[in-house]
């Protein structure tokens, strides 16, 4: 039975490009990804829309519980950090948990939605402390709506499915629910993060349903390959990057 | 507290209306589930906030009115969620504050009678609960609350003295005990001042004033308890237009 789930995913991802099984070549040569992650990945996946070979690793665009989940996996998860999270020469292990969190939400996730072709915001001040409202506001040039980001750089969940429980209270609210983004929008504006324009506009997105929710996870855990837990989808989201470095910051 | 002139809170005013209007002009073409309901508690209770403190009182109970109903349509909407306990809160600390004879009533036993489902985070559902068997009389179930707010493991250290803070405010009240009330409610506006007003922004109008201490405040005087007598009624948080009629 063992052999069935991992052969169907190596399928899958035979299928999935035309130099599939070189990429699949390329799982089975990787520590990170070895049969039992490739296999929870599937196990917990409703398909696998394709898989990318990049300069530094993998990445498995799936869909999990109606999300669109893109899990990228790291080659070298320190150099990513230095080279892709502006960390440079500095030493991983001084890294503050203020400062792993700003990797993902000043550099990391800016960039992934710069990749998708997503266009920065006239009126968000990206530069001002953020530590109250939502962290990236991006507008999808083609369907035209804002994309609500969150960002975190995490240790927990080693060899688990991300969940809801990675997103704090804020206000005593879910972070990304309904109520917190209507509250974040209100402080954003109150601290001059967001123009009264930009409120409005957002504001107006949300009820038109003219808004998309991402989340992005830096996953520094030794065991990766998975994916998303049913929890995120209550909470509407509709993209998760997870990004699975390694377990590279002590 | 900064200060803030009648302009900048007329001006604060004039937006959160405009945000109210903009979204009810759009309102029958957003889908139920989608209906921004906390938006709209959330600016009536800011110009609640705002009338209050330029002294209209007869405005800001229109509003606290308003925020009452809309926090109530809101907690329909959120029913066994996440957010639920805080919104359930909100709609009753809006209906003591309109003043409105009965409202309070009227919210204190829709809570009491459905319960609050979800239970975290636990501080606003004992507050809510607490609040609600307050208002209703129900003084052994106000005794339990407080007891378990007060030994409440604080979640954050900036909430150390605000769960004994509260636990301690619906105790009193029902001990009719204006000192020790008094003790709690320093509590509750010390953690307003040194957590709240840094973390919120000093011009926010859940900075400019602590509703805790103000919900308790007029509780305790529908109680009959002399609260004129008590020294927190001089603090800057505590806004003396909503206790004029009141005292």
């Amino acid at each position: 039975m063992d052999g069935e789930p991992r052969n169907a995913a190596l399928r899958l991802l035979a299928d999935a490009e035309s130099d599939g099984v070189e990429i699949v070549s390329y799982f089975e040569r990787s520590a990170d990804l070895d049969s039992s992650n490739l296999r929870t990945l599937v196990r917990n996946t409703d398909t696998i829309d394709g898989v990318e070979r990049t300069d530094g690793g993998l990445t498995v665009e799936t869909e999990a519980h109606n999300i669109d989940v893109d899990t990228a996996f790291k080659r070298d998860g320190e150099q990513y950090l230095r080279d892709e999270g502006g960390v440079g020469n500095r030493d991983l292990a001084d890294l503050s948990n203020q400062e792993r969190g700003d990797i993902v939400e000043d550099e990391i996730a800016p960039m992934l939605m710069e990749e998708r072709g997503y266009e920065t915001v006239a009126g968000f001040d990206k530069e001002a402390s953020n530590e109250i409202g939502i962290d990236y506001i991006a507008r999808d040039p083609e369907t035209d709506q804002y994309v609500l980001v969150e960002a975190k750089f995490t240790s927990q969940f080693d060899g688990q499915n991300i969940g809801s429980g990675i997103l704090d209270e804020g206000y005593g609210f879910k972070q990304m629910s309904g109520e917190w983004l209507e509250e974040a929008i209100e402080r954003m504006e109150e601290k001059n993060i967001i123009t009264p324009a930009l409120t409005d506009e957002l504001q107006a997105a949300i009820d038109t349903g003219q808004t998309q929710k991402s989340l992005v996870v830096v996953k520094n855990t030794e065991k990766g390959g998975r994916t998303i837990r049913p929890s995120l989808e209550e909470l509407e989201f509709d993209n998760v990057d997870i990004i699975q470095i390694g377990e590279v910051v002590q | 507290m900064s200060e803030i002139n009648s302009g900048e809170l007329n001006s604060k005013i004039e937006r959160q209306k405009d945000k109210i209007n903009s979204t009810l002009e759009r309102w029958d073409s957003i889908p139920e589930e989608q209906k921004p309901y906390f938006r709209l508690a959330r600016s009536a209770r800011s110009i609640g906030v705002y009338f209050i403190l330029l002294g209209n009182q007869k405005e800001s109970d229109k509003w606290f009115t308003k925020a009452t109903a809309w926090f109530r349509d809101n907690r329909e909407k959120v029913r066994n969620e996440h957010n639920e306990p805080q919104i359930a809160m909100w709609s009753l600390v809006m209906a003591v504050l309109s003043t409105k004879d009965g409202l309070a009533k009227e919210v204190a036993v829709e809570i009491v009678e459905e319960g609050i489902k979800h239970t975290s985070p636990t501080y606003f559902t004992y507050f809510a609960e607490g609040l609600a068997h307050l208002i209703l009389g129900n003084d052994d179930a106000v005794n339990e609350i407080g007891d378990s707010l007060t030994t409440l493991e604080p979640d954050a250290p900036e909430n150390l003295d605000f769960y004994p803070g509260l636990g301690d405010a619906h105790k009193s009240i029902v001990a009719e005990d204006l000192d020790a009330l008094e003790t709690a409610l320093e509590r509750v506006l010390s953690w307003h001042s040194n957590e709240m007003v840094p973390m919120l922004g000093e011009l926010s109008d859940d900075a400019l004033v602590c509703f805790p201490a103000i919900v308790f405040l007029l509780l305790a005087h529908k109680r009959g308890l002399e609260i004129r007598k008590l020294d927190v009624l001089d603090s800057e948080y505590i806004p003396e237009a909503l206790f004029n009629r009141a005292l």
